[in-house]
């Protein structure tokens, strides 16, 4: 870091203007996979955040002792800890959700947000500024997560958090008018939904187009 | 101590791991128990689901515990026999009825089975050993009876388990109460290939399972999973996965196990034989009366 950012900025900053999935499209599979129902990305996205809040508060705070030969592993036994740990609290809480989350979970441990912070930010940073960091990068995901969750389980099934939004339209009882558009329940519904978001983003931030 | 140094970089890693370590053991060991309850009222749900009841049909019976208590009785047989056995187990285990209930874990039974557990037998012929169990079979098994609120035909609901591809695939089936016709088959736990053996867990495969018939007419398992696509005569034929042979293997026979004389058999002609005299009993009764 060229110049050092204040707190609010390290917080907000991979919120619109650097957003983790946004500007540097990390993160994507589970953006796909976790988004056809609202209260899966929500869990999703918690999870995300607080590994990548406390796992580069980890690292920052051991990052003087961690020896250049093992800094990739040591970031990911660390990591992977805390995937573990979330991983116990879900199937404890949330074990509906963490049923259909299943593997994802798990694999929050190769996510790229979370491993890349880590080595790009906290091991350059202290504690409480990674701290921020990997709370705001958190949120930049959870942003765009949610929103695409919100979108697909609207027009993809009518509902939000499983309630009916839309009156489904019931070819036997002839009640309701929305036909859900099963396309959005699958994956490449995702693809299309990111690829609109950003270029929305870059509509309204030009400073995120690359140059060609 | 230089940061780049063996002697720092072994310190690092050994206190690295022991914490972490630490951690999620900390963290397994806190949360056990309410990650059993969990784990508890999964399987419930699934019998309830498997018997026919749906997420709204659950919710209305006042959720998964109270549905299960209102509706199913849960007996632990002989499967040798097929007679109840919840009190020969109780005594083999050393608990009260109650306590064999909740305790008695058939994997674990069979897992550790020797030739002198009184609660499981092990396996020896590994050919005989269709479903894959491995060391052995438990000796006792819960068998469910749901029935339905306000009336209706009641569901048997029977635990199978079996070796797919990757993994022992744990799940319910259901037969109506002629133990003839299917009502339903589910899995609450495997680890297939998502989108392939995987399926399994999908509802338009699992629709295919009701009406069709387990057993053919001298009473041997007649079910199987066939390959492509079943004809629609064939009441034993089930549409096979694609692209997962050996999880649809696996399921034929993991059916073929527990339905047969190995598994739940004895039950099941047990029932069917006292249903059979009830009938003919009714039909010879008839003419009586008159």
């Amino acid at each position: 870091m060229a110049t050092k950012s204040t707190n609010s900025e390290l917080l907000f900053d991979p919120v619109f203007k650097n957003n983790p999935i946004g500007l540097q499209v990390l993160g994507i599979c589970s953006a796909l996979a976790v988004t056809t129902q609202l209260s899966q990305a929500l869990i999703m996205a918690a999870s995300v955040t607080l590994v990548t809040a406390f796992s580069s508060a980890a690292i920052a705070a051991i990052r003087d002792r961690i020896p250049g030969s093992i800094r990739i592993i040591v970031q990911m036994t660390v990591i992977a800890t805390l995937v573990m740990v979330v991983d116990q609290i879900l199937k404890a809480f949330a074990f509906e959700t963490s049923q259909k989350l299943s593997v994802f979970v798990g694999l929050i441990i190769t996510n790229c947000i979370v491993m890349g912070r880590a080595e790009a930010f906290a091991m350059q940073n202290g504690a409480w500024a990674s701290f921020l960091d990997g709370l705001g990068n958190g949120l930049g995901y959870s942003l765009v997560l949610v929103l695409v969750a919100v979108f697909r389980e609207l027009f993809g099934s009518g509902k939000l958090l499983g309630f009916p939004i839309l009156p489904v339209f019931d070819p036997a009882t002839g009640t309701g008018w929305y036909t859900p558009n099963g396309l959005l329940l699958l994956s490449p519904s995702a693809f299309f939904l990111i690829g609109f978001l950003i270029w929305f983003l870059r509509i309204w931030k030009p400073e995120q187009i690359e140059k060609a | 101590m230089q940061r780049d140094g063996i002697l720092n970089t072994l310190v690092v890693a050994t206190v690295l791991c022991l914490v972490c370590a630490l951690l999620v053991s900390g963290a397994a060991i806190q949360l056990r128990e309410k990650q059993n309850e969990n784990v508890e009222l999964f399987r419930k749900r699934n019998v309830l689901v498997v018997a026919g009841m749906d997420q709204d049909a659950i919710e209305k019976a006042g959720g998964v515990a109270k549905a299960f208590e209102a509706l199913v009785t849960d007996t632990l047989i002989d499967l040798k026999t097929g007679e109840d056995g919840s009190e020969a187990l109780a005594k083999a285990m050393g608990v009260s009825v109650a306590e064999a209930f909740a305790k008695f874990d058939p994997n674990k039974a069979a897992k550790n089975a020797s030739a002198d557990s009184p609660l499981a037998t092990p396996l020896t012929d590994r050919k005989a050993d269709i479903a894959g169990l491995g060391a052995g079979r438990e000796n006792y098994q819960h068998v469910y009876l749901f029935q339905p609120a306000g009336g209706g035909e009641p569901v048997w609901i029977f635990p199978v388990r079996g070796r797919g591809l990757w993994s022992t695939l744990e799940g319910f089936i259901a037969l109506k109460s002629d133990l003839q016709t299917i009502a339903g088959l589910t899995f609450y736990k495997h680890g297939e290939t998502p989108g392939l053996g995987g399926e399994v867990d999908n509802p338009s495969w699992k629709k295919k399972w009701p009406g069709k018939r387990a057993f053919d007419d001298n009473g041997d398992v007649a079910i199987k999973v066939v390959k492509g696509t079943a004809d629609v005569s064939n009441q034993f034929g089930v549409d096979g996965l694609a692209g997962s042979t050996i999880t649809s293997n696996g399921v034929t026979n993991m059916l073929e196990y527990w339905l047969g004389p190995d598994g739940f058999g004895p039950f099941i002609s047990k029932k069917k034989g006292t249903a059979e005299a009830a009938a003919s009993t009714e039909t010879s009764g008839a003419p009586a009366q008159n």
